[in-house]
């Protein structure tokens, strides 16, 4: 059954391929606009049309988009405030533009036939790595020296700081990497499985019932998943940018 | 207007001003709380792969900047793994709802 769905045209996989829409040659680098560049000018396109135009009001009771816009803002200020202190609101800025790309490019995804950015590790590890490089300069602009404290935990006995520094190294130059890789990895997973699911629906007809329930409950898990992954993602900024600032916080 | 009036009011406007202050920076730190099980394995699992790859390939880049082969990767593979375990065990001290674990 499972053979049907592969031989159609449209395999489980095929969702993440990248077509080039324009062919672009820059300096010897292939530039392409893809359609992945079009999802994501798409994306900020959507995000600039539903802050400007839920916010366009201004009203003193919100309506339902202008509530969107404010519980959005809300959501990241106090992921902002809670985990990085007041000296954050700086960066909430910073934190607040990536939530919105990411959870955009999230839920665009799951609209059928288009294209989820953040599926793709080299999306999200452009994002991570900015950020774990930007983090990185902030804390030595603010901390110069100091800021190598981060890698030795405090209360540790120095005989044991061999063994812990280049450890605590290695889970500092983890940090991009599991950031982009759960977001690219969940995004990745959700969508195979719900293509999967959808391919048995056809493959078995009239029992296909049973796989049709199982895409819908799939695709709402599917949802929860999006909003929670750009949430996390925006979390864990909050979370370095807090290790930058205090060195030692939490 | 007349001095006499202002200062209880500024001192109550001061009091109220170090409250609110103190709701602001005062909160205790919540991360994510766990959406279910699944979500903390997966967390928990990136994070001891991704330690372990970064590991790894600084063993790798370590063996050929000096030419040490195979000891680099070795040594750097099993700090990875203990780096990975770590990240685990924060990730999921985090989650339990405790402090993030081993004092940062």
């Amino acid at each position: 059954m499972a053979e049907e769905a592969h031989g159609a045209a449209h395999g489980p996989l095929d969702q993440f391929e990248i077509h080039r829409i324009w062919e672009l040659e820059m300096f010897g680098i292939d530039a392409s606009f893809t359609n992945s560049a079009l999802w994501m000018l798409i994306v900020v396109a959507a995000i600039t049309l539903f802050l400007t135009m839920s916010m366009s009001g201004r009203a003193m009771v919100p309506g339902r988009w202008q509530s969107l816009a404010e519980a959005a803002y809300g959501l990241i200020a106090g992921a902002v405030r809670d985990n990085v202190g007041s000296e954050g609101r700086a960066y909430f800025p910073f934190v607040f533009t990536l939530f919105m790309f990411v959870l955009f490019a999230n839920f665009l995804g799951l609209i059928p036939f288009s294209f989820t950015v953040t599926s793709h590790i080299i999306v999200t590890f452009a994002m991570a790595a900015f950020i774990f490089v930007g983090v990185t300069v902030l804390g030595l602009v603010r901390h110069r020296f100091r800021f190598f404290t981060l890698f030795s935990p405090p209360g540790v006995p120095v005989y044991l700081a061999p063994l812990l520094v280049p450890i605590e190294i290695i889970g500092y130059l983890t940090r991009p990497i599991s950031l982009s890789v759960r977001l690219a990895a969940n995004m990745l997973a959700g969508h195979t499985m719900l293509e999967v699911f959808a391919g048995f629906v056809v493959a078995m007809g009239i029992f296909g019932i049973a796989p049709f329930v199982a895409v819908i409950a799939i695709y709402a898990l599917e949802v929860i998943v999006a909003f929670l992954q750009a949430y996390v993602f925006a979390v864990l900024t909050c979370l370095y940018l807090s290790d930058a600032i205090h060195l030692h916080p939490h | 207007m007349t001095g006499e009036r202002e200062p209880p009011d500024l001192r109550n406007l001061g009091d109220r001003l170090r409250q609110a202050r103190g709701r602001i920076e005062g909160t205790p730190t919540d991360p994510e709380r766990p959406p279910n099980q699944m979500g903390l394995a997966l967390r928990v699992v990136t994070e001891m792969a991704a330690a372990l790859f970064v590991g790894g390939m600084l063993g790798y880049g370590i063996d050929s900047w000096l030419g040490t082969r195979p000891w680099g990767l070795l040594a750097l593979l099993v700090l990875g793994a203990a780096a990975g375990m770590r990240g685990a065990f924060r990730e999921a001290r985090r989650a339990s709802g405790g402090d993030d674990g081993g004092g940062g």
